[in-house]
């Protein structure tokens, strides 16, 4: 320490009392500057961060933590933090940090769906996410809620009422093949006012369910009586005026699109979420409003054993006969449970119209429907399966009463649709039917028919070909031939003209009658035979069994030898022929013309002579035995009934001898007619003529007139005792019924005995010899006509 | 008292330079009468300064790394990057010696400086093993090389006004480059803050002890 010497002894450092502020650096100030400044920062960021919620997604596809958004209205209001899993891996859980301002926004409505770009029929979406990536994008309400859950599901995909979108939302209900496609338009003229949702299978498979919405303000133009239905792709018609095609637009073309129509006025408001039914095309949408302006449908389900085909969507529903419902779908079921067996089963869902039903009150809501259906059912109802057309083999339900049904009830509980019991169904089946028929036309006796046809018109060629039949025209033309001379003489010629003057006479006759108001005397007699005539008419009742004898009787002739008849009548044709032939005939017109002329002088007189009244009053007296008569008429049918009686008995008579006795008659007959006497009959005729009109000359000029009238009274009186003998008619007919009995008897008698056919014969020999007393008298007359008015000298 | 290498410290000759001008006075001289500065001996408040700007240097340097230094924005991606991440993906793609430069200039020597001046503020108070003169170079090095340390900053600010091209792309400086730039700023300040002229008095430890074997003395 040599050094310390030399140098200045080390000055001993006083440690001087200095200042705080004098030992501590004023630096100092600058860590804790920084220090208050990391804190406020630490702080403030703890402030100003907002709550993270946790948001379940089905992927993560493009989301990145720290880097995708989550954005309301297209702002950003918080970040992904982290992207992780749930517990069990199900979903992908996404943490977002929200920013403070819209937390208290969120709640448990709030709804978050990923942005993807998405590139569709209607166009482009979410294109600045191809550059930026995916954002979750979030809506809520503008309502601030207190609390919000952590957890959150996030949507598939975007809801309909987004970016602010808002509207009517609604559910579409379609079945079959609907344009039900997701963010299909719904377009009202033309114009794009609505968008359907995801659509899903309704539960029972039969039905496409979608949500959809209509935005403000169009919400406006739905009602209660609007109807959807599908523009999608295009119409093709065909019809008179040739082919038409038609379209809406493009996008619907390609994706589907709905439209709507609010078809009849009155419709009220409906209520978010109403369900309405999408229609194949516009017309049966239309009338479906008055089809189904009755309310809503009850679904029923229908499970048949059998599995047949021919029912289909829209096939009617019966009860009763009428029409309450359609089949709405049809499905196969296999439900091993429940039958026990792996049988394919006929399940058929019935939407029935409880209007239809006619429920009291006009009480249509599906519930009293179907606590009408569940009363009917325990009484016995049913369904099951009919033909509704034999020619396409198409089915429809039919509910009925089934007596002796096995007890079951309607199964409300069952799901989809409440279940009314089945029994066995009735299906015509139209070919056994047609077989039967064919097998009963086939066994018909055909052949055996067309052998008796033949051997009846040999029958009837073989009578035809007889040849005395041929003969006949023969003589019948001949004796024409005759007639004709007879009728071309002038005498003959003459008659017409008197005729007519002689009915000039009667119409003057008539007139006058008429004036002596008798027609309505005549109209009284007219109502009596009416009278008579229905009478006559219910006798007539008993006709048909009368000719059914007559047939037999007929059948009788028809076994008689005809041939012979024949025969005998041309002969007989033969000995007419010759009579008219003579001279005599053919003065005979000239002879009764000349008795016409006088008639007709006599009835001038008569005219004169006011025989009109006495007539009137004979008509009188007549139309009461008329009314008499048809009061004794009533008896009459009974008379029939005997005339029957007898003509079935002349059925069972041996006509055949009768016919040969009548051949021989005939033969007689002509014997007469040949000879000379009756030949110059007609000449006596036309002296006795000539008599006769001298006779009328003398009775004009000796005051016949006035013994005509005395006569036309003494007729009068005449008819009165007619109409008096009328009453006793009655009696009268008895007693011809009396008789007639005794001739059923008798011919009874005949029948047994066959001895009055001898009577018969022998009365024909009587005849036989009347005929040649005749033609002794026609000798007589010829010798002295004059004896036939003035008897014999 | 030997200062090892023989040199002998002014104030042991019982001098004072001053600060601004170097004209050197007697021990004792409080204002410098050639440039009116204030000359003291030895800065008492030297080491608290040292050790204040140091803890807010250190402080900056920590969201500096954490927190991305580089916003790039292209057209189709926006990347940001910290400080060692992207020379990690610099690296990860071949451009081995650009990595190495970042690495080195905004790691490496920040950390260096941070140690290196706490050693030379501890060896005051509580020695060293090392040589006073080696101590002395050392610090010559830190101060010299710290006004590099603020290459990162330039580069990005060079980015940011070059690659400004709208929507197709953009560089933006992160915000670790204002904590990174803060802490190269107050590193050096902390370097300037430290007195060298301490590191030629004896060490604080010997100079207690003498002092209180002094004490001893004089009460004995």
């Amino acid at each position: 320490m040599s050094d310390s010497a030399n140098t200045p002894p080390s000055v001993p450092v006083q440690p001087v009392r200095r200042s705080v502020w004098e030992r501590v650096s004023i630096v100092w100030v600058i860590p804790l500057i920084a220090l208050i400044i990391a804190l406020g920062v630490a702080w403030q960021t703890y402030q100003s961060q907002g709550p993270v919620i946790e948001i379940a997604f089905e992927n993560a596809s493009g989301m990145a933590a720290n880097e995708t958004e989550l954005r309301y209205r297209d702002v950003a209001v918080g970040i992904v933090e982290r992207v992780t899993f749930t517990e069990d891996l199900s979903k992908v859980l996404v943490r977002v940090r929200l920013d403070k301002e819209v937390a208290d926004y969120v709640d448990g409505d709030s709804q978050f769906w990923v942005v993807r770009p998405r590139i569709s029929t209607e166009g482009i979406e979410g294109l600045d996410t191809v550059l930026t990536g995916v954002f979750i994008e979030g809506l809520w309400d503008t309502e601030p809620s207190g609390t919000f859950p952590v957890r959150f599901d996030g949507l598939d995909e975007a809801p309909l009422s987004r970016d602010g979108r808002t509207g009517l939302q609604l559910r579409l209900r379609a079945t079959g093949d609907s344009g039900l496609t997701e963010n299909a338009p719904i377009v009202y003229r033309g114009i794009e006012v609505g968008r359907i949702g995801r659509a899903e299978v309704s539960q029972d498979g039969s039905t496409v369910e979608a949500p959809a919405l209509i935005f403000a303000p169009h919400d406006r133009l739905i009602s209660s009586a609007t109807r959807f239905w599908e523009s999608s792709g295009f119409t093709f018609s065909f019809g008179p005026n040739g082919a038409e095609i038609d379209f809406s637009s493009i996008a619907s073309l390609i994706s589907g699109g709905i439209t709507f129509s609010t078809v009849v006025s009155g419709g009220e408001a409906v209520d978010p979420d109403t369900v309405y039914s999408v229609y194949t095309d516009e017309s049966s949408a239309r009338a479906s409003v008055f089809a189904e302006s009755d309310g809503t449908p009850l679904m029923l389900t229908a499970i048949f054993e059998d599995n047949v085909a021919g029912l289909a969507s829209d096939s009617p529903v019966d009860l009763g006969g009428v029409r309450v419902g359609r089949v709405q779908s049809v499905n196969g079921i296999v439900d091993e449970e429940r039958f026990g067996d792996r049988r394919v089963r006929l399940a058929a869902t019935m939407a029935i119209r409880p209007s239809r039903l006619g429920l009291p009150d006009g009480n249509s809501s599906p519930q009293v429907a179907l606590d009408f259906f569940r009363s009917q059912v325990a009484e016995g109802l049913r369904a099951r399966l009919v033909t509704s057309s034999i020619l396409t083999g198409g089915l429809k339900i039919e509910l009925l009463m089934v007596d002796d049904a096995e007890p079951a009830e309607l199964d409300v509980d069952a799901r989809p649709n409440p279940l009314i019991p089945t029994t066995d169904s009735q299906i015509a089946d139209v070919s056994a039917t047609a077989e039967g028929l064919f097998e009963r036309i086939n066994s018909l006796p055909i052949e055996g028919l067309m052998q008796s046809a033949i051997g009846a018109m040999d029958n009837v060629s073989r009578f035809i070909a007889n040849d005395d039949l041929r003969q006949v025209p023969g003589d019948l033309r001949g004796l024409l031939g005759d007639a004709r001379g007879l009728i071309g003489s002038e005498a003959a010629q003459e008659l017409p003209v008197e005729l007519t003057r002689t009915a000039t006479e009667l119409r003057t006759l008539v007139e006058r009658l008429n004036t002596e108001r008798s027609v309505e005397r005549l109209l009284a007699a007219v109502d009596a035979v009416a009278v008579a005539g229905t009478s006559a008419s219910e006798a007539v009742a008993g006709v048909p069994t009368l000719i059914e004898q007559l047939e037999a009787v007929a059948a009788k002739a028809n076994a008689l030898p005809l041939e012979d008849l024949v025969t005998q009548l041309r002969d007989v044709a033969d000995s007419a022929n010759a009579v008219l032939g003579t001279d005599a005939a053919r003065a005979l017109p000239a002879a009764a013309t000349d008795s016409l002329t006088e008639l007709s002088t006599l009835l001038a007189d008569l005219r004169e002579r006011n025989v009109a009244g006495n007539a009137a009053e004979a008509l009188s007296a007549v139309s009461e035995a008329a009314a008499k008569l048809s009061a004794s008429v009533d008896g009459v049918p009974a008379l029939i009934e005997k005339i029957d009686a007898v003509a079935a008995k002349a059925g069972e008579l041996p006509l055949d001898e009768l016919a040969d006795r009548l051949s021989s008659l005939l033969a007689s007959a002509d014997a007469l007619i040949g000879t000379d006497a009756a030949r110059a009959l007609p000449a006596d005729l036309s002296e006795a003529l000539a008599s006769l009109r001298a006779v009328l000359d003398d009775l004009r000029e000796g005051g016949v007139i006035e013994n005509a009238n005395r006569t036309f009274a003494s007729a009068s009186d005449a008819a009165d005792a007619i109409s008096a003998a009328a009453t006793d008619l009655p009696a009268l007919i008895r007693r011809a019924q009396a008789v007639l009995g005794q001739a059923s008897e008798m011919l009874r008698g005949y029948d047994a005995s066959n001895g009055v056919g001898r009577e018969a014969s022998q009365a024909l020999r009587e005849v036989e010899r009347a005929a040649a007393a005749v033609s002794s008298l026609a000798r007589a007359l010829e010798r002295n006509p004059n004896s036939l008015l003035f008897g014999r000298r | 008292m030997e200062i090892p290498g023989g040199v002998r410290s002014a104030r042991e000759a019982g001098l004072v330079a001053c600060q601004r001008c170097t004209r050197v006075w007697p021990a004792g001289t409080e204002v410098c009468d050639r440039c009116g500065h204030t000359i003291e001996s030895r800065d008492h408040l030297a080491l608290q300064k040292v050790w204040a700007w140091w803890v807010v240097g250190l402080a900056c340097y920590v969201p500096a790394n954490v927190l991305p230094m580089l916003s790039t924005r292209t057209l189709v991606i926006q990347q940001e990057n910290t400080i060692v991440g992207g020379a990690v993906e610099l690296a990860e793609h071949g451009n081995w010696g650009v990595a190495i430069v970042i690495l080195v200039a905004s790691v490496l020597i920040p950390m260096g400086k941070f140690a290196v001046i706490a050693a030379l503020a501890m060896s005051v108070r509580h020695g060293s093993s090392m040589s006073r003169i080696r101590r002395q170079q050392l610090y010559e090095v830190v101060e010299y090389i710290g006004r590099w340390s603020m290459i990162d900053v330039f580069v990005v600010a060079l980015l940011s006004s070059l690659v400004q091209l709208g929507a197709l792309a953009a560089i933006v400086p992160g915000p670790a480059s204002l904590y990174f730039a803060l802490s190269v700023i107050f590193t050096m300040l902390s370097a300037q803050s430290f007195d060298s002229r301490m590191i030629w008095d004896p060490d604080a430890v010997v100079d207690k002890q003498a002092r209180a074997a002094e004490l001893r003395n004089r009460a004995g």
